[in-house]
């Protein structure tokens, strides 16, 4: 099935079969959330996993965020894109696990020389890569500090701008603009032979 | 100005993220920079980079997680799949090992069959012994049947599915307008950034999927219970879809039924009797009994929800709490100890409200919920929905 279209996000209406999808899940139609799942799942997975750095954490928190958005589709409204609502779900989970992880090792605390993109390891994810140039990307993407690639992921993955980038991450905008200045640094640095 | 100042700016300038006036002098810096002309077309072609390069390619894994989610739901068709593994050398040897295996054992029976209806052909014919009158052959013992369909049912409660039992603190159903993100000023922005930052608790439940032993229950106990008719009668009657001797539906007795949804007669606790000492005055005036009165179902539905009652919230509360009972987490949902009988209940009033209710709206919330539940595979309560629909279609 065809990945959703990247641009997300806030507040776009869901398109005509989605909708239907949607209100036959409502309805008690099973089989209309397996074709949302297999719909979203890969971008949702993308950007989870962006987010976490874990093959297995997001696999996890993706599928816990399918069935938390399946328990809740009674309360979704219908009209508005199903993503967006299904991946703020994710986020808050993925959000979670980082803070979870953030007591063994403060984000803030993360050092940028620690950033060595040949010691990351893609694991199960290099099943998913098309080509090595897409391997070369995710791992130096995942060898980014966490606080890098967490806004990088927001903003490219996620196409939100720096003003929600910056609500949901409760830091200033400026903050925001220089992380992520950093981090497309540091991509740049890595990648830049396939430039 | 200093010339860090314009290249620290170009990434946001880049996404238009500056104020009209940045975004202006950064373009006009940009016109007389070439080095910051520079960084600004690496940056472009990283973001081509990244649009090209992040996209993940088509695999079986994606078949397969689809699959487990639906699974957990259960809502899935079909058991998961086994995806065919991709070939290798040692999948062929075993291969070509197993086939050489089977005509080893064929030629083997083939063998020893030739040999048996050769000595058959040339051996002289036995003399039948008489036949033995059935009347002399002990009759067996009469086996009580096994309830398969009970077992069955319960397996599927101990199906190794991963429960997540949600906490109440849990802000897992966000408001379709929570991820509406507004744009606000910088000012409220700057106050919505304290240094402690109290993200939503949306906790992973760690517990185990437990199973706790479920009382078997057909729609008549389940019946009795609920609507505590007075008589078998009534009982029939609630059963047949309120008209007494209406023989044509055959409701699984007490004998027949399968498990379906639980009712723990032994638990009861004080809300639960203040719940069933709901009768609406229309009951009390004119002796009507409480299956047949819609105002008590109502009252019922209204008891174990709370107010606000909705199809959403009613579905996504029977979703959790059936998932609470299933984990054998105990909640204090509700300020009650136990929570693992409430789905049953409210199944029960949904089913006498559909029956009952001439608003659309009450049949439409109460039919959504019994089709929910007839369609979820992992819940014990599917057959009691299933049932409950049927008894619907049939008045």
């Amino acid at each position: 099935m065809e990945e959703s279209a990247s641009k997300p996000v806030s507040d776009q209406p869901a398109s005509s079969d989605e909708q239907k999808l949607i209100e036959a899940v409502q309805n008690g139609d099973g089989r209309a959330y397996g074709k949302l799942i297999r719909l979203h799942q890969k971008r949702l997975f993308r950007f989870v996993h962006g987010l976490v750095g874990s093959f297995d954490q997001a696999e996890d928190i993706v599928q816990e965020a399918f069935v938390k958005a399946y328990q809740a589709i009674g309360t979704f409204r219908p009209g508005f894109a199903f993503y967006p609502w299904l991946s703020t779900i994710a986020r808050n989970l993925a959000y979670n696990q980082i803070a979870r992880e953030d007591k063994k090792e403060s984000l803030e605390n993360l050092q940028e020389s620690g950033f060595d993109p040949e010691s990351a390891q893609l694991g199960p994810l290099e099943k998913l890569l098309n080509d090595e140039a897409q391997g070369r990307f995710y791992k130096a993407l995942l060898a980014l500090p966490a606080k890098y690639r967490t806004v990088f992921v927001l903003r490219h993955f996620e196409d939100m701008d720096y003003n929600e980038i910056s609500i949901y991450l409760r830091i200033p905008p400026g903050t925001v603009d220089s992380r992520l200045f950093r981090a497309r640094q540091l991509l740049l640095e890595q990648l830049k032979d396939l430039i | 100005m200093d010339h860090t100042y314009y290249k620290d700016r170009i990434s946001a300038y880049l996404d238009g993220a500056l104020p009209p006036y940045e975004q202006k002098a950064i373009g006009e810096h940009l016109a007389q920079c070439a080095e910051c002309r520079e960084i600004l077309d690496r940056l472009r072609a990283l973001n081509s980079l990244v649009e090209q390069k992040s996209g993940l390619g088509e695999n079986d894994y994606w078949e397969r997680q689809a699959q487990k989610i639906e699974q957990r739901l259960g809502i899935a068709e079909t058991q998961v799949t086994r995806i065919q593994p991709t070939r290798t050398w040692q999948g062929v040897i075993w291969k070509l090992a197993a086939a050489a295996a089977s005509i080893m054992i064929v030629g083997v029976i083939g063998f020893y069959s030739w040999e048996s209806i050769r000595d058959k052909t040339e051996r002289p014919p036995i003399e039948m012994a008489p036949a033995i009158p059935p009347t002399s052959i002990a009759t067996p013992q009469k086996v009580e049947p096994a309830p398969e369909n009970v077992k069955d049912e319960r397996e599927s409660d101990r199906a190794p599915v991963k429960e997540s039992a949600p906490s109440e603190s849990e802000a897992v159903t966000p408001d379709t307008q929570n991820y509406k993100r507004p744009a606000p000023t910088e000012k409220t922005l700057m106050s919505e950034f304290p240094e402690t930052v109290s993200q939503p608790t949306i906790e992973k439940s760690s517990v185990s999927a437990k199973t706790k032993p479920l009382p078997v229950q057909s729609v008549d106990n389940l019946l009795r219970s609920d609507a505590e008719s007075k008589t078998d009668a009534d009982r029939g009657a609630l059963i047949r879809g309120g008209r007494a001797g209406e023989s044509s539906y055959q409701v699984e007795s007490a004998a027949s039924s399968p498990a379906i949804a639980p009712v723990p007669q032994a638990v009861r606790h004080e809300g639960e009797i203040q719940l069933l000492s709901v009768r609406p005055p229309e009951a009390v005036a004119s002796n009507v009994a409480p299956a047949d009165s819609l105002a008590y179902w109502l009252a019922q539905e209204k008891a174990l929800i709370g107010s606000g009652v909705d199809a959403g919230k009613s579905i996504s509360l029977m979703q959790e709490l059936a998932d609470k009972s299933r984990s054998a987490v105990t909640s204090s949902l509700a300020e009650r100890k136990d929570t693992s009988d409430v789905p049953s209940r409210l199944l029960v009033a949904y089913y006498h409200i559909a029956r009952l209710s001439a608003d659309s709206s009450d049949v439409s919330r109460a039919r959504a919920y019994l089709i929910r539940y007839s369609k979820d595979t992992s819940s014990s309560y599917q057959t009691a929905a299933k049932a409950y629909l049927d008894s619907l279609a049939r008045k």
